[in-house]
């Protein structure tokens, strides 16, 4: 029976008989708790009720006007208390509180028993009548929209502005055992309260009313804030220091929220939360469905307020976004570096060259120093057949052409005048062409022309194996020839070597002399290294610029030349002209030439003076740090 | 298959190259002939690849005509110059005069320009070598310059002077020139027939992987 | 068989020995090759180009495949693998120009070749390889155009260039770009050494392959050319001795 002590407590109390007067007030919460506990009691603890439990007696016996939601709550009360079916979740406080367990005790404590609840496997209690997780509730209502327009939830909660939701059961029992002491379940154990009836009141926060007129709070807690609301707050209870919020976020919480009137329906009509842990309990704050109803907002916006320092910064952000988008004007162009030095060594070289073409001012001594090297090839050309031709290869770009044909000019004077015939050939694409235009110029002032003293074979392809290929077996390299002179009885040639005065040549031994006229060292070696073993005693004669001289000289120098006579430099060129007695292209370059080097030395020269002052500077900032 | 057509490349190459290179050291009557019809053969593709050589300079000027791009007015004179001379070197010959005029009055100035060009960049750049990077070596090198100028040309003012400079110049060229030139040359000769080896032995494959 | 051409294919046997067991060798005792502050300077310079977006221009030279102008061409092509492996993810990729239809033929292959190894072949265009003029001044005339149309700031040149190397090179120069110049031209290389900014002397072109680790093989053959240079040195010290003590008439 409710009230029974169990066996084991009564054991206990005889062991330990209570003492014989009462202990001391404390303001410890324990001792409080023993008092609560009521261990030597049944039923409700003796004394006055407390004065919240008065007031509302009180109130009710003065005939004050009950507040409707008290009067709701009473309602449900009485209606529970009639069932006999305890609230849920509430433990019954008049029941007496279960012994404490004593320390040395380690007797595990007996399972819990709610009565009218049934448990499940898991542990969780649910309510003989009420779902299991995932089950409908009994006798809720479909979710939609009601009659009245307010959208009911399959919880069983319906969002409405005024609906009066009943009072549960358990509640109703509350307020009845307020009033006289309520029966004690069987089998509920007494849990003492842990909130002492001075402290009901709650913190008090600044600026808010937390009354239950003004807050939608279940009808419990609410009923519980405000009779605890009447309660002076005991001396010396320390406040709870009231919450401040960050300006920023003052300044972000809109002040018009939406927010909607939430009334509990029926409990049998709450929903069961199904997950969660406070899984099969009703009455709970439904946090996902609360939380995902979608809101209407209310009318007017929120207002955000905003103080200095953040419009300053909203002014920075827009400034940015609109520089983003603004459309950037094009970077003025770097300034034009100007090459004074390449301008003033062109203007100076200009004038050096021209200036003895066009006034004949200065005039420059000529060379006074023969060649120790034309004197072999003089003598070289005056002693080359007269009854075989003479192959000259003109292995020169036209930009070459100005010097190396003023070099070559001497050497082809003289096979003319010796009357020697002259095959040209070359390499190069543009090799025919200038063959062409010398040794015409030349031959005509010794009655040679093509096909009469001279005839050009053209272009031979492929570099140094084209070289190789056509040493070997001249005739098997077809040429096409250049300009081909007509045939006496006036058909056009095919091939050079149709031309008579090649006749009686099969290979490149069959040659008088070989002269290379090359302004690369390549070339020359070249032909010396890809030719000369097919020349057999025929002599080859490199004709060079003074550039490619030092290359080129071994072959010439060596014990075993392959090299039998070289020609190179203007200075040398201008010697040979001077022995032949027929001044040429050289004598015209010879001023233009000097003056023009002059300039240039000077120009290498003068550029010592900015590196001898760079170096002065730094040895002045060395002398400067040392200091 | 990539992978067989690389190993198929790499020996053709290979084969080619060795059977030229072997037919300078042995007198085999069948290598001298396959070495001949290779080097022949490789003188026609030569110019063949010149050929696909103008088409790719023809193409390029053309897409910079087609997409207006800088310079693109530069690039159609090109491609009409190049046709033109091309049209009458086909129809006429190299050796027409209308071809050889277009040599004589145009390729040959420009050509000579640029040579001349090159002694004004030489001159500037020898003295911005002084002036800027004056160095040891860098002073070594314009001072051989100098003296070898100064050996090779007249004397205008103080000419008994031009025969020891004259002196100094052979001097130089036959002695230090020629010696720095042979030692690099030498070093020149081995690097290029490593080069060619490592072409033959496929460990360079310039023709692509 | 003479002996000139015994002796000779002795040397060709011996050279490929050589290169294949240093090959092998600089797998466990790699070389340490004294620097060459051109190659080390192209690395940053091809980065810095990849990472601003501006292209790099590779020059090929003036010669041609046949002959004694194929080593250095060959060699350029070794070091253009390189570069374009580091400038396939460039937004630009590098350009390369040739006097020859046979060298612009490799080049691009040797760009098709980069793009296939990273897998963006679709990124390859086929004007990465250009022949700017069939003579070498023609050429020369056509560079400066390229480098500024291409916007180039780095301005590579490995291959044969004769005087005209000069031109080309200052039109680099002009540009303020890094500018590298190598020949195997002996009096080209003395113009480059005045006219490039960081110019390679002598042999150093035939080196780019190995500077650049283009594989093992480039440095064994590296390793090979300096053990037959010493060699060499050795045998002309020697010859001149003995010439000069009247051993050798």
């Amino acid at each position: 029976m409710p009230g029974d002590v169990p066996e084991w407590l009564a054991a206990i109390r005889a062991e330990n008989p209570p003492a014989a007067e009462p202990p001391a007030a404390s303001t410890d919460w324990l001792s409080q708790l023993r008092e609560a506990d009521g261990s030597a009691q049944q039923g409700p603890p003796a004394g006055e009720p407390p004065t919240w439990v008065q007031a509302g007696e009180t109130g009710a016996a003065n005939g004050e006007q009950v507040p409707d939601w008290l009067a709701r709550v009473r309602g449900r009360q009485a209606e529970d208390s009639e069932t006999g079916e305890p609230p849920l979740g509430v433990p019954n406080l008049a029941a007496p509180p279960p012994a404490r367990r004593d320390e040395s005790d380690s007797r595990p404590l007996p399972p819990l028993e709610l009565p009218g609840l049934e448990e499940t496997d898991s542990g969780v209690f649910y309510p003989p009548e009420s779902p299991k997780a995932g089950q409908p509730v009994p006798g809720a209502e479909p979710p939609g929209l009601t009659d009245s327009g307010v959208f009911r939830l399959k919880t069983g909660i319906n969002i409405s502005a005024d609906k009066e939701a009943p009072m549960p059961s358990w509640l109703g029992q509350l307020e009845a055992e307020a009033g006289a002491p309520p029966a004690v379940p069987t089998g509920l154990p007494s849990v003492p309260a842990l909130v002492r009836a001075e402290d009901l009141s709650g913190p008090q926060l600044p600026g808010e009313d937390f009354s239950a007129e003004a807050l939608s709070l279940p009808e419990w807690l609410g009923q519980l804030g405000s009779e605890a609301a009447v309660v002076e707050p005991a001396e010396g209870r320390p406040d709870l220091a009231p919450a401040t919020l960050p300006a920023w976020l003052e300044a972000m919480r809109p002040v018009d929220a939406f927010r909607s009137s939430v009334e509990i329906g029926p409990e049998e009509e709450q929903a069961v939360e199904a997950a969660g842990p406070l899984a099969g309990l009703r009455g709970v704050l439904l946090a996902e469905p609360v939380v995902a109803i979608p809101r209407m907002a209310s009318a007017a916006p929120a207002l955000l307020e905003v103080n200095e320092r953040q419009y300053a910064q909203a002014e920075l952000m827009h400034r940015l976004v609109e520089e983003e988008q603004r459309e950037v004007s094009p970077a003025a162009p770097r300034r034009r570096h100007v090459p004074v030095v390449r301008w003033l060594v062109a203007a100076v070289l200009l004038a050096a060259a021209a200036l003895p073409t066009v006034l004949g001012v200065p005039t420059f001594p000529l060379p006074s120093t023969v060649p120790l090297e034309l004197d072999p090839l003089v003598s070289l050309v005056a002693a080359a057949p007269a009854n075989r031709p003479v192959l000259v290869v003109f292995e020169f770009e036209p930009g070459n052409a100005a010097e190396l044909q003023a070099v070559a000019e001497p050497m082809l004077e003289q096979m003319m005048q010796q009357g020697l015939a002259i095959a040209a050939l070359s390499t190069r694409s543009t090799g025919a062409l200038m063959a062409d235009q010398q040794l015409s110029t030349l031959g005509g002032n010794y009655g040679y022309s093509n096909g009469q003293g001279y005839v050009n074979l053209g272009y031979l392809p492929g570099g140094s194996v084209g070289v190789q290929l056509w040493s070997q077996d001249p005739l098997a390299v077809p040429t096409s020839g250049f300009a081909l002179p007509s045939a006496p009885d006036g058909t056009q040639l095919q091939s050079p070597w149709q031309v008579p005065m090649l006749a009686g040549v099969d290979e490149v031994a069959d040659f008088g002399m070989v002269a290379v006229v090359s302004s690369s060292a390549e070339a020359a070696r070249t032909w010396v290294e890809q030719a000369g073993p097919w020349m057999g005693a025929t002599p080859l004669v490199l004709v060079m610029t003074t550039g490619a001289d030092p290359v080129v000289r071994p072959y010439y120098e060596a014990q075993n030349p392959q090299v039998d006579g070289m020609l190179s430099s203007l200075p040398t060129a201008l010697s040979y002209s001077m022995r032949l007695g027929r001044p040429g292209a050289s004598f015209s370059l010879w001023n233009a030439f000097g003056l023009s080097a002059w300039a240039a030395v000077v120009f290498m020269i003068l550029g010592w003076i900015p590196a001898f002052g760079v170096w002065i500077n730094q040895q002045r900032k060395l002398r400067g740090a040392q200091r | 298959m990539k992978r067989v057509s690389t190993v198929l490349l790499a020996i053709a190459a290979g084969t080619a190259g060795m059977i030229v290179l072997l037919s300078y050291f042995l007198d085999l009557p069948y290598l001298s002939e396959a070495s001949q019809w290779l080097k022949q053969t490789a003188v026609l593709l030569g110019a063949a690849a010149l050929l696909v050589g103008l088409l790719n300079l023809v193409g390029v000027h053309l897409g910079k005509i087609g997409g207006q791009e800088k310079g693109w007015a530069y690039s159609a004179l090109l491609v009409v110059m190049l046709a033109v001379t091309f049209t009458l070197g086909i129809l006429f010959g190299i050796d027409n005069r209308s071809v050889a005029a277009l040599f004589r009055y145009v390729q040959l100035p420009v050509e000579s320009t640029l040579i001349a060009l090159l002694a004004v960049s030489l001159t500037a750049a020898g003295y911005r070598l002084i002036a800027r990077r004056a160095g040891v070596f860098n002073s070594i090198f314009m001072i051989s310059a100098i003296l070898f100028i100064l050996g090779s040309i007249p004397w205008l003012i103080l000419p008994g002077l031009a025969e020891p400079f004259g002196i100094l110049r052979t001097w130089l060229a036959e002695v230090w020139a020629v010696g720095g030139a042979r030692g690099l040359l030498l070093g020149v000769a081995l690097g290029s027939i490593t080069a060619g080896l490592r072409v033959l032995l496929a460990a360079d494959r310039p023709y692509g992987d | 068989m003479s002996v000139l051409g015994g002796l000779g294919l002795f040397i060709l046997v011996a050279f490929i020995f050589l290169m294949i067991a240093l090959a092998l060798v600089e797998r466990r005792w790699p070389a340490r090759f004294r620097p060459i502050p051109a190659f080390d300077a192209l690395g940053g310079a091809t980065e810095r180009a990849v990472e601003a977006g501006e292209r790099v221009h590779f020059s090929l030279g003036t010669g041609t495949l046949l002959g004694g102008e194929a080593g250095p061409a060959l060699a350029g092509l070794s070091t253009l693998t390189r570069v374009a492996d580091a400038a396939t993810m460039s937004d630009r990729p590098p350009v390369v120009t040739a006097a020859d239809g046979a060298l612009v033929i490799l080049a691009q292959d040797t760009i098709r070749s980069a793009y296939r190894r990273v897998s963006a072949i679709d990124r390859y265009h086929a004007n990465s390889g250009r022949l700017v003029g069939a003579t070498p001044l023609a050429y020369t005339a056509g560079i400066p155009a390229v480098l500024n149309d291409e916007d180039a700031s780095v301005h590579l040149m490995l291959g044969r260039f004769g005087a005209e190397g000069a031109l080309v090179a200052d039109a680099g120069q002009r540009r303020q770009a890094f500018t590298l110049g190598g020949t195997q031209d002996v009096q080209s290389q003395a113009l480059l050494y005045a006219t490039a900014e960081n110019p390679l002397i002598g042999e150093d072109v035939f080196a780019g392959g190995a500077y650049l680790n283009a594989g093992l093989f480039h440095r064994g053959s590296l390793r090979t050319q300096d053990l037959v240079r010493v060699l060499m040195v050795a045998g002309v010290l020697i010859a001149t001795l003995l010439k000069t003590l009247g051993v050798i008439p």
